[in-house]
């Protein structure tokens, strides 16, 4: 009660309280008013020296607080120097990460045996990290990362190494470092490339893991090794070569190991499965979890896929088969058809289990749709069989079909190769020349030599256009005669298939919209197979390797995109790596640490004589003019 | 009062005061003009040719010692001098100096030497530089000459006019075609380059030039109120100011532009002086016209 009666008092109170305080507000402004001086008009007869002297005043003013501002610059300068000095012995031995590529693709939250899962090993390595400073953490699916990473989900994707390796190398830029740690359980990459590797001379032996080794792969898998994944120059060693340094020793080095890269993505390459000795098993890197805190930097000099990666899979729903178009360099894909595990997982989550598989190879659908008679370059590595394609190809184009030898490692066999053939070359194009002929289709499978013949062979052939087939989605675009605006439209496929056609890890492109086709990225994949198959409680995820992908089957569940994401990435080729490089990725040898508290100081040291001179400057400037102002007398 | 004085003080009007002052007080220091001499002066013998004019024989040297020789006579010709009086918007300030504003003072200073330069037999006339174009003024000696004088240079400063040195320049050089002595009475506040082409071509052109600067003191010493918005007396300009802040910068600039002023007349032999309506004139125009006298005597006992 009595609380009701003071709020009432207060109450009445209230305007008058209103009007005291607001004349109290009143009084410094009155007081200032009351005081200010008044601006007197004053006719002056000197105004052309007054306005120079306003001028010069406000010269003046600039110039000395900038003399004031350099002044005030020298002794920072001078400390931050001397500190950088003193800290030097103190600082340099310690290493700084500032930029973690953290792996948060699946594998990396698959639950161990144990309990543990490699993610939560991560991010304690990351919290000590964070400890010692700044840590610029990106995410290797290339996502953005959530403030509190402890609520991280994981990605239904491959690792996107182009854009993870992009945002880290901008993070790198300007700071002088030039590593960046990678935390992964190293599973991200899928199956070797075998065409790759042999083309690159490396000799591979690959066996698929049978079912009943997937449960001793995923007890191994999940460690949380620090790695640093520096790319060099495959092409000019020519040869595959990892090596572990543990404590700034060299710990091993292995030239017998998996390039885990079916999926084309870029950079996959650097995701290494560890091979032990002579076993056909698959390993990881053997770090018990209780070693996560040592730092291994992986040297990765990788090879690359001369061949391309690119494959699309088809399902065709209605038939009950799947028809896969792939460009058979994918030995993961030939692997799993041999081992059947494709079969398999679609038996086991198919209604009736009557899915067969059947592998096109895309050449063959691009050779049907040529229109006869047109030259034809092509490049492929010799590790394609003899297909229907190539016999298709030369029957159709017989006269005009330029077979070249697959390309070496040597990124410069282009140009003595086609000189060489040239004149024979020359001869068939011209004849077509007469026919009218305006371009011709050049099959190929390596991006990069590719642009190589794309800049060569105008000069050597005149105003032959050439496209290559293998990037799909630049060949629609370009629509290259008439033969290909029917291409476009896939009358191919249809008319293989008259059912609904879904087309994953190929990136969408917008004229395949009219068409009976949907794109299926993992997601939509999963509905799919949700909605067509009737296997909602089966279908486990998507994931981005044949670790996960086992795991899948493991768990009751069905995988059948191996990467969409990942393979919509431009496969590594000599110029990824370059352009790379160029981006300031070195070996790790190179430089590894950030500058030194030495390096600091000189540049402070630098910045030190710069603002001594430009003091001594600006104080003369200034020192004129006002020994210019002393005498005052006219 | 003698009748030439009556005259003169019919002919100065207001200005009488202030110019009787001055020549009282230049007076009062023995005989000077701004051109001292007479008509016809004796300079030296020579001795006598086959064909000079017997009439230049000296007789009384001949009579003395036989001897004949010529009296060679130095003709002394009547000097123009002109008075270019300042009216721009700027001459009317003052800040309540004993000799009013600066074209108060100037134009006091212009009558007082166009007295003594009549009085010495010169002939004299005087342009307002703001209406030059319009003022058509030949130069006369006698009551004439200072009559005309306080027609053309007795009016008042031109309010927010300033002034088209290169006009006068050319004006000057056509109109006058005979060697003069040229009185500039100004503030001086032009441009430089404007100031060099304008004394550069009078002198260029064979006048002899006399500058007499006014400048008030509360200019010199910048004496102004402590938070003012100036306002040009030649236009349109204002601007706001803190007197304390910007004090040391205008002496600079108004030391700078003095320099520049003696600068020229030292390279172009212009006799400069500097004249405060605070102070009295009369001293400093003694001392030059003294210098100027002796300055031909000596030229004279040379040629």
């Amino acid at each position: 009660m009595s609380q009701v009666n003071t709020m009432l008092a207060v109450g009445a109170q209230l305007p008058l309280l209103l009007i005291v305080g607001t004349v109290a507000m009143a009084i410094p402004l009155l007081v200032h008013l009351l005081i200010r001086r008044r601006t007197v008009l004053f006719q002056w007869g000197a105004m052309q020296l007054l306005l120079e002297a306003v001028q010069r005043r406000g010269r003046m003013r600039l110039l000395r607080l900038l003399l004031l501002l350099v002044r005030m610059a020298i002794p920072v300068c001078a400390a931050a120097a001397l500190a950088g000095v003193w800290f030097d012995g103190i600082g340099s031995s310690s290493k700084a990460w500032s930029v973690v590529l953290l792996d948060d693709t699946i594998g990396s939250f698959v639950e161990h045996n144990d309990g543990h899962r490699a993610i939560d090993a991560h991010l304690e390595v990351l919290a000590e990290l964070k400890q010692q400073g700044p840590v610029q953490v990106v995410a290797l699916s290339g996502r953005p990362l959530p403030r509190a990473l402890n609520t991280l989900e994981p990605v239904a994707a491959g690792p996107n190494w182009s854009t993870a390796l992009h945002a880290a190398a901008r993070h790198t830029q300007g700071t002088g470092q030039e590593d960046v740690l990678l935390l992964s359980d190293l599973r991200a990459g899928v199956l070797p490339n075998e065409g790759s590797l042999q083309a690159a001379g490396i000799t591979i032996t690959f066996h698929p893991p049978a079912v009943d080794e997937i449960d001793a792969v995923r007890m191994t898998q999940v460690h949380a090794p620090r790695a640093v994944l520096l790319p060099g120059d495959p092409f000019e060693r020519g040869h595959l070569e990892v090596e572990l340094v543990r404590d700034g020793a060299l710990l091993s080095r292995q030239s017998t190991v998996f390039l885990l890269d079916d999926t084309g993505a870029e950079l996959d390459e650097h995701v290494v499965h560890w091979r032990s000795g002579e076993s056909t098993r698959i390993v990881q890197l053997p770090l018990p979890r209780s070693t996560t805190h040592t730092v291994f930097q992986v040297r990765v000099v990788p090879t690359t896929s001369p061949a391309s990666s690119r494959w699309i899979m088809l399902k065709q729903q209605t038939s009950a088969e799947i028809t896969l178009i792939s460009d058979a360099q994918s030995s993961g894909f030939d692997a799993a058809l041999d081992t059947s595990w494709l079969d398999l997982a679609v038996q086991s989550g198919s209604p009736d289990g009557a899915m067969r598989v059947h592998q096109v190879y895309p050449q063959d659908l691009l050779v049907e749709a040529l229109p006869s008679g047109m030259p034809v370059v092509v490049t492929v590595p010799g590790a394609i069989p003899e297909t229907t394609w190539s016999s298709m190809l030369t029957r159709k184009h017989a006269g005009q079909t330029l077979v070249l030898p697959p390309p070496d490692t040597d990124s410069n066999w282009l140009n003595p190769l086609l000189k060489a053939v040239e004149p024979e070359f020359k001869g068939a194009v011209g004849a077509v020349a007469k026919d009218k002929v305006s371009g011709a289709l050049l099959l190929a499978d390596d991006l990069g030599p590719l642009e190589l013949i794309r800049a060569e062979l105008p000069t050597l052939l005149g105003l032959v256009q050439i496209e290559h087939m293998m990037n799909l989605e630049p060949l629609v675009e370009a629509g290259i005669g008439d033969a290909f605006v029917s291409f476009g439209q896939y009358p191919v496929f249809l008319r293989l298939h008259n059912a609904p056609v879904v087309v994953s890890a190929l990136s969408w492109h917008p004229t395949w919209s009219d068409l009976p086709l949907r794109p299926a990225g993992p997601v939509l994949l999963q509905e799919l197979l949700r909605a067509e198959l009737g296997i909602n409680e089966r279908v486990v995820r998507t994931a981005s390797g044949p670790g996960d992908l086992y795991a899948g089957m493991q768990s009751n569940g069905v995988l059948i995109q191996p990467d969409a994401t990942a393979a919509q990435q431009t496969p590594i080729r000599p110029s990824t790596v370059q352009k790379l490089q160029s981006a300031g990725w070195t070996l790790a040898e190179i430089s590894t640490t950030v500058p030194t508290h030495k390096d600091i100081s000189w540049m402070f040291v630098l910045a030190l004589i710069v603002l001594v001179i430009m003091e001594s400057v600006l104080a003369r400037w200034v020192d004129v003019a006002v020994r210019h102002t002393g005498g005052h007398g006219v | 009062m003698t009748p030439d004085q009556a005259a003169l003080r019919a002919a100065f009007g207001g200005l009488e005061l202030r110019a009787r002052r001055i020549v009282e007080g230049l007076r009062s220091g023995g005989h000077v003009s701004p051109r001292a001499g007479g008509a016809v002066e004796f300079d030296r013998h020579r001795a006598y040719q086959p064909g000079d004019e017997l009439r230049h024989l000296d007789w009384k040297v001949f009579a003395r010692s036989d001897r004949l020789v010529l009296k060679h006579a130095r003709m002394e010709t009547t000097l123009d001098v002109l008075f270019l009086l300042d009216d721009s918007g700027s001459m009317a300030f003052g800040s309540n100096g004993v000799w009013g504003t600066k074209f108060e003072l100037a134009t006091a200073v212009a009558h007082a030497l166009a007295w003594l330069a009549v009085d010495a037999g010169d002939r004299v006339a005087g342009w307002q530089c703001v209406d030059v174009q319009s003022t058509s003024t030949t130069p006369r000696g006698g009551l004439v000459g200072l009559s005309q004088m306080t027609e053309s240079c007795g009016g008042s400063p031109s309010e927010g006019d300033a002034v088209d040195l290169p006009a006068i320049s050319r004006m000057l050089v056509s109109a006058v075609q005979r060697p003069s002595l040229i009185i500039v009475l100004s503030d001086l506040f032009a441009t430089q380059d404007e100031l060099e082409r304008f004394f550069g071509r009078l002198r260029h052109a064979g006048h002899d030039v006399l500058l007499l600067q006014t400048i008030d003191g509360a200019e010199q010493r910048f004496e102004v109120p402590e938070e003012a918005r100036m306002i040009d007396l030649e236009g349109l300009n204002s601007v706001q100011i803190q007197a304390r802040s910007l004090r040391d910068t205008y002496l600079e600039a108004l030391e700078r532009h003095q320099n520049f002023i003696g600068d020229i007349c030292r390279r172009l032999q212009i006799e400069h002086l500097v004249l405060d309506p605070h102070q009295s004139p009369i001293p400093e125009l003694r001392r030059l016209l003294h210098r100027r006298a002796a300055g031909l005597s000596a030229a004279r006992t040379v040629g």
